[in-house]
């Protein structure tokens, strides 16, 4: 029996295959989400920390590794999928998570020159400062916490 | 006082696994930050457009590089290492300043025009990143002088 004839023949299949179809394409949409934020969010990262090899002096040059190429496509792909008052939000709690990388940084720095820490391990263990600062700010702004 | 510019010989510094391991990080920061805020919403997903996922490997790498340049000369290079992933984490300090200034540019416009909010957010990023680079040097260089004529009297 075709697919054609069993939709005809039973309403009940005839839901569960739209359903299945739907599921389907919102699955196949958000892939594709998915794997456009990859790339672009790769590319626009690439783009930013490769002007950061080339620029002189290097305090100059550490300005792109804060800049704001994951926001840049995640705001436009924000307003693409939701609304401007979506996007509005999420830049309110970024500037918290600016604070946090405010914070951050300056540990980083510290935990390299006084601790005399690697930079592999003084970049992880800051990631603890960066949580504990940034949802704190988010609590003391009344956000969801 | 150092002027701006660039110096594209640093680029061949880089190994080619380094430009990928940055490339897949940067965009799985950015896919990772769009599942954050599609599970957990916009606030908990916008704190996380500043989440630090590629200044792990940008410091280690700098500090890498210096290290290889010290080696190539037969010194150690650690600590100059260090001091050279400290100075761009001090840098990434100020340009968080200018995240800020990002956020609330944005905030403020994005409901009046949408391309006019990435516009006014990425000026006011790049003027004020750049300003407050330029104030901590301008700050730096007169502690140095000050500290170079207190030698002159004391010595």
């Amino acid at each position: 029996m075709s697919s054609s004839t069993l939709i005809r023949r039973c309403p009940a299949q005839k839901s569960s295959l739209l359903k299945r179809r739907s599921a389907r394409e919102t699955w196949q949409n958000e892939m594709t989400e998915y794997v456009v934020r990859f790339l672009v969010g790769g590319a626009l990262v690439s783009i930013f920390a490769t002007l950061g090899d080339i620029l002189r002096p290097k305090s100059f040059a550490g300005l792109f590794g804060a800049a704001p190429s994951v926001a840049l496509v995640t705001l436009g792909i924000a307003l693409y999928t939701h609304t401007p008052d979506y996007a509005a939000l999420q830049s309110q709690a970024m500037m918290a998570g600016a604070g946090a990388l405010a914070a951050y940084s300056i540990v980083v720095s510290n935990l390299l020159i006084r601790a005399r820490l690697r930079a592999f391990p003084a970049t992880m263990i800051s990631l603890v400062v960066w949580l504990v600062v940034a949802f704190g700010l988010l609590a003391l702004a009344g956000g969801p916490l | 006082m150092t002027p701006i510019h660039f110096s594209p010989s640093s680029l061949k510094e880089g190994r080619w696994y380094e430009y990928l391991i940055r490339f897949a990080l940067g965009g799985a920061a950015t896919a990772l930050t769009g599942l954050i805020s599609s599970r957990f919403g916009a606030l908990v997903g916008g704190l996380f457009l500043a989440f630090p996922a590629i200044f792990c490997a940008s410091a280690t790498l700098i500090e890498k590089h210096e290290i290889r340049r010290k080696h190539g000369a037969g010194l150690a290079g650690t600590r100059r290492g260090q001091e050279a992933a400290a100075v761009d984490s001090a840098g990434a300090a100020l340009g968080a300043l200018g995240m800020l200034a990002f956020a609330v540019a944005f905030w403020l416009t994005v409901e009046v025009s949408a391309p006019g909010a990435f516009v006014a957010g990425s000026l006011a990023w790049l003027v004020v990143s750049v300003a407050a680079w330029y104030v901590r040097r301008k700050i730096r260089s007169a502690r140095g002088g000050r500290w170079q004529r207190h030698q002159s009297r004391v010595y």
